[in-house]
């Protein structure tokens, strides 16, 4: 949709505390914009700056996190440490290429949508008119896209799905085993853990999604494409016993 | 040292895992990070060092070797032997003495360094306890009964220091650092500020505010009058960070604590600055206070001022720590 900087919505850098800026597109789940934030993340892995303590990129905006003391320390400044950060940022992103990225991870994720596992597949029925077929069949056809990590270690928020699986989110959080796999808004994901969530749970997968021995411990990261195969639940008990 | 009596929930924490927030991991760390400090600058530690973080009621600990420890933030009475120990000021322990803790007087969050440092798990760059995925700290969990926790150096005394206890030098964290114990938080505009109405931004600044007891190390849920936003719809998710208060349906706001998810959808009203967050985390479920809108000046100039207080009380007892003793590892 936006194939370069014309035609990319603009972005406005504002403060996120005293320690943080957002760099912010605006409200969007859109693949190009996602696509901007992880080149300017990148550009800033590439060549890290002494201040710089961490980032949290999102759908479309990524906050850059610092130390204001380490700038206060090394740089003779005359305005505020802020000010400094908002526009070196600035500078810098102007700077970012819009080359292509790499190619994300395709990911086939097994996913059991038996009843066992599937404690809200009733009231999606319900809510959307489809069987469960029909849900099934829109749930896997899709390639989803890694948009983000985040709300819980390696929880991915994949999208969009097909705009007749929208559900609203539940009213009350509700325990939620791991690997569950939810739907919220036109959005699709997959618990790492064993956590109170919002989303209505529609199926399982057997694979491990955040493993703690793993130096790079998330199996998804941002970019990275996502498809559902469904399978039996004879096939995920099978599968749960090799992904121990 | 070991573990003779189990608190509720006492962890071992350090600045936190903040280089991994891009993969979704949760930054943990102290609650009160500049108590944490404190305590660390005491025994002339690295501030970042990884140290035991107490709340009511805490373990009672046995010391196996001898140490110099201190202890600050929430005043809890400590106890050497039966006997009352400063807060603010380091100490000298033997093998086989207890500390125990007496009552809860003030704060929330006590904070005990070892001198020399504790040895702690690492996971991801950080010794912060992750309760959630079992990693870091002591075994990723709370503190039980039984637990023995090493330290990372031993300690020979200096023959004229033998029968000191209590070492003469103190800090003042109250003093020093902006933070006298004054009913009010200082914020900054979040980035959905302009979405609250005029009447629920006057509310916010005029009408006094607690905490809920449902409070916990992910948020502190806000008691007050009730704010409006226009964004009616949740919002993509994006970054959150410590101090941020979030706006959920109903609105209830909640400011985020150390355990916060690193994303959220509700809109981002305000934060408290980060030299604030000291008296925040200690803020007494109940007592009110009132939200004061500050500028970046400001709030940078108050954390500046902490900073460079941490680093001068670091060094000067630092020098003194050395005529009393040497490290071995």
């Amino acid at each position: 949709m936006f194939r370069n900087m014309e035609l990319l919505p603009p972005f406005r850098i504002v403060p996120l505390g005293d320690s943080a800026i957002l760099v912010d597109f605006g409200n969007f789940i859109n693949p190009e914009v996602n696509n901007r934030i992880l080149q300017i993340l990148n550009a800033w892995l590439k060549e890290p700056e002494y201040y710089i303590t961490g980032f949290t990129p999102a759908y479309s905006s990524l906050a850059i996190h610092f130390n204001s003391f380490e700038i206060k320390k090394r740089e003779k400044l005359r305005q505020d440490v802020m000010s400094w950060v908002i526009s070196r940022t600035e500078q810098k992103i102007l700077r970012v290429p819009f080359h292509s990225l790499p190619e994300g991870r395709l990911h086939a994720v097994p996913a059991c949508y038996d009843d066992e596992y599937a404690a809200d597949m009733d009231i999606v029925c319900r809510h959307t008119g489809l069987d469960k077929e029909e849900i099934i069949r829109l749930h896997t056809e899709t390639m989803y896209r890694v948009y983000m990590l985040g709300f819980l270690p390696g929880f991915p928020y994949l999208g969009l799905t097909n705009e007749k699986l929208y559900m609203p989110r539940k009213k009350k959080p509700e325990l939620t085993e791991a690997g569950s796999i939810g739907i919220a808004g036109r959005q699709t994901g997959i618990y790492p853990f064993l956590s109170p969530g919002g989303w209505h749970i529609i199926g399982k997968t057997p694979l491990k999604i955040f493993d703690d021995k793993k130096e790079n411990p998330p199996l998804f990261a941002p970019g990275d494409r996502v498809q559902f195969i469904a399978v039996t639940k004879k096939e995920f008990i099978e599968l749960a016993k090799h992904d121990k | 040292m070991v573990v003779i009596k189990s608190g509720v929930a006492d962890t071992l924490q350090d600045l936190g895992r903040f280089s991994y927030r891009h993969r979704g991991v949760n930054v943990s760390g102290a609650m009160d990070k500049y108590a944490m400090q404190i305590s660390n600058a005491l025994t002339g530690n690295e501030l970042q060092e990884a140290v035991i973080e107490m709340c009511y009621p805490p373990s009672t600990f046995l010391f196996t070797k001898p140490a110099c420890i201190a202890l600050a933030g929430a005043d809890f009475s400590p106890m050497l032997n039966g006997e009352p120990v400063p807060l603010h000021q380091p100490f000298l322990v033997a093998k086989d003495d207890i500390l125990h803790f007496e009552k809860h007087k003030k704060g929330n969050w006590c904070y005990l360094s070892v001198s020399g440092g504790i040895k702690g798990d690492y996971w991801l760059g950080s010794c912060s306890t992750h309760l959630k995925i079992k990693k870091g700290g002591y075994q990723g969990r709370t503190l039980r009964k039984g637990d023995e926790i090493f330290f990372k150096t031993t300690i020979t005394f200096h023959t004229t220091y033998k029968n000191r206890k209590i070492l003469p030098w103190y800090a003042n964290p109250d003093g020093e650092n902006g933070c006298a114990d004054l009913s009010f938080l200082y914020l900054l505009k979040g980035c959905e500020w302009e979405t609250l109405s005029d009447e629920s931004k006057d509310a916010l600044l005029s009408k006094p505010f607690t905490l809920s007891p449902k409070s916990d190390r992910m948020g502190y849920t806000l008691q007050g009058p009730v704010l409006e936003s226009s964004l009616l719809e949740e919002q993509v998710s994006s970054a959150v960070d410590f101090g941020t208060i979030q706006l959920l349906p109903g609105g209830q706001a909640i400011v985020l604590m150390a355990d916060h998810q690193t994303t959220g959808g509700f809109p981002r009203i305000a934060h408290v600055i980060s030299a604030h967050h000291s008296r925040l985390a200690q803020w007494k479920a109940g007592d009110p206070f009132y939200f004061k809108l500050t500028d970046i000046k400001t709030a940078e100039a108050l954390f500046f001022q902490q900073q460079n207080h941490l680093n001068k009380l670091r060094h000067a007892c630092l020098l003194r720590l050395q005529e009393i003793y040497s490290y071995e590892n």
